[in-house]
């Protein structure tokens, strides 16, 4: 064994890395927003939105991550980054939304009905009185959103993208030092993961109250 | 004119339902109902579980909707232009069964927030209010709680408050004592007995009897989505005027 490999390819490990958190927070960023949205579009009463909004989520949910990116690639001739960050978001904003309309199944009818009840607008009672719930509940399931986003983000190394595992790839191909390679990817995606866990625990404390 | 009007509404009663009918699908859940409900009265309506106590109390603010009929509150007949009126919704004020509270925000938030939203108060106004009436309530000490941390006979207690500070001229209760522990009902109960002796127009559906008996000014029997009687509460207990009535008191007070 020789670790001392990944200390001579610190700089390329450092670059993959970097690439990795750019491209996973511009899509946890872009698949929060978008899955949230249509989540939310989803819970409205009306037979046409949720019915859209299901269809989206089969949709996406139903085709792997790495089948979007190639048809992005190849077929629609995007250039590698936007075809990856496209396919990052569009497939896990699926699972999003369908998490946020769960979120907004565990609210209790008489939340909504309160402050209607009360003089609230249905768009205060939303925002106010809703959202705030629905978030609480599925701040979990939102961490393993976000941190199956950082794993997928890997697959975008087929076309080319020089993020995390294709530069392990790479020390590997020049060093033959396959083990020592794969342990530092496995260390580094767990670490992203534990700091995105931590973050979504810290999130949690601070508006939610533990 | 202006007095004639004036002395009409004074007569005029506060709710008043005309043949109101209300389906859930093949489910006839109000049946040609007339109500009159003065102001100040504190009325309870009882019946088995099913015969659409809720549901009448629910078309009161407009959280049902009759398909026939018209119900007129304050002086006004209910439609859409009425329900969306904030400042009429906020005059009726609403305690469920459960989950009234705001989960996610302190008794104190809980409690200013619709004054401030929907009234305009100051946080100032509105933290004030709200903790004199806490005091009152003898829940001063909860004021930075989550409802979460409440016994269920504070969480409808601070929900009574919250109700309360958005001054309103009707009080509706949803079953607030079903969901209670046997030893929680009677704070709860107080809490309504001094708002009745306040003056407080109340609609309160619950089966509490001895609660009915002590401070109802009317108790509305329903059964199968009719009104079935309206009896001041003395004699509805004493000599109940149906067989159905009398046949629901013999089980509800002889449990």
């Amino acid at each position: 064994m020789d670790w001392a490999v990944l200390w001579d390819y610190r700089q390329v490990l450092i670059d993959g890395l970097g690439l990795t958190v750019a491209l996973s927070a511009v899509a946890i960023g872009g698949s929060f927003v978008l899955g949230t949205t249509l989540g939310c579009i989803g819970s409205l009463p009306g037979f046409v939105a949720r019915r859209s909004v299901d269809t989206y989520v089969e949709a996406m949910r139903n085709v792997p991550v790495v089948a979007k990116l190639f048809f992005l690639y190849f077929v629609l001739g995007f250039d590698a980054i936007p075809a990856g960050l496209i396919a990052l978001v569009s497939h896990q904003s699926a699972y999003i939304a369908d998490v946020v309309a769960s979120g907004f199944r565990t609210v209790p009818r008489e939340q909504s009905e309160a402050a209607w009840s009360q003089g609230l607008a249905r768009h205060e009672v939303f925002v106010w009185v809703l959202l705030p719930q629905v978030f609480r509940t599925i701040m979990p399931p939102l961490t393993s959103q976000f941190i199956e986003v950082v794993k997928n983000s890997s697959v975008i190394m087929l076309i080319g993208v020089q993020e995390m595992t294709f530069q392990t790839q790479h020390i590997e191909h020049q060093t033959f030092r396959g083990f020592e390679a794969a342990t530092a990817v496995t260390v580094l995606y767990l670490v992203l993961a534990l700091a995105i866990a931590l973050a979504m625990t810290g999130l949690q404390r601070r508006f939610f109250g533990g | 004119m202006t007095a004639a009007a004036g002395t009409k509404d004074e007569a005029e009663p506060i709710i008043r339902f005309r043949s109101v009918d209300k389906h859930f699908g093949p489910l006839h859940v109000l049946k040609g109902v007339d109500l009159d409900v003065r102001a100040g009265a504190v009325v309870v309506v009882c019946g088995p579980s099913g015969s659409g106590k809720s549901t009448l109390l629910r078309c009161i603010n407009g959280l049902e909707r009759a398909q026939s009929g018209t119900i007129t509150v304050m002086g006004r007949t209910l439609d859409d232009r009425v329900l969306r009126s904030a400042d009429f919704r906020a005059e009726i004020g609403l305690v469920f069964q459960r989950f009234s509270l705001y989960p996610h925000m302190t008794v104190l938030r809980n409690l200013t927030f619709a004054p401030r939203k929907v009234r305009g108060e100051t946080r100032a106004q509105a933290e004030g209010r709200a903790r004199e009436l806490l005091e009152r309530v003898g829940l001063a000490d909860k004021i930075g709680a989550y409802p979460g941390e409440l016994s269920g006979g504070q969480q409808q207690r601070a929900a009574i408050v919250r109700a309360l500070l958005m001054n309103p001229r009707i009080m509706l209760f949803d079953e607030p004592t079903s969901a209670l522990d046997p030893e929680m009902i009677r704070e709860v109960l107080d809490v309504m007995r001094d708002l009745a002796r306040s003056g407080m127009t109340m609609i309160v559906v619950t089966h509490e009897m001895g609660f009915a008996r002590e401070v109802a000014d009317l108790v509305v029997f329903m059964d199968q989505g009719e009104i079935v009687e309206t009896a001041p509460a003395a004699s509805f207990f004493s000599h109940p005027a149906t067989e159905r009535a009398r046949k629901f008191l013999d089980k509800v007070l002889h449990h």
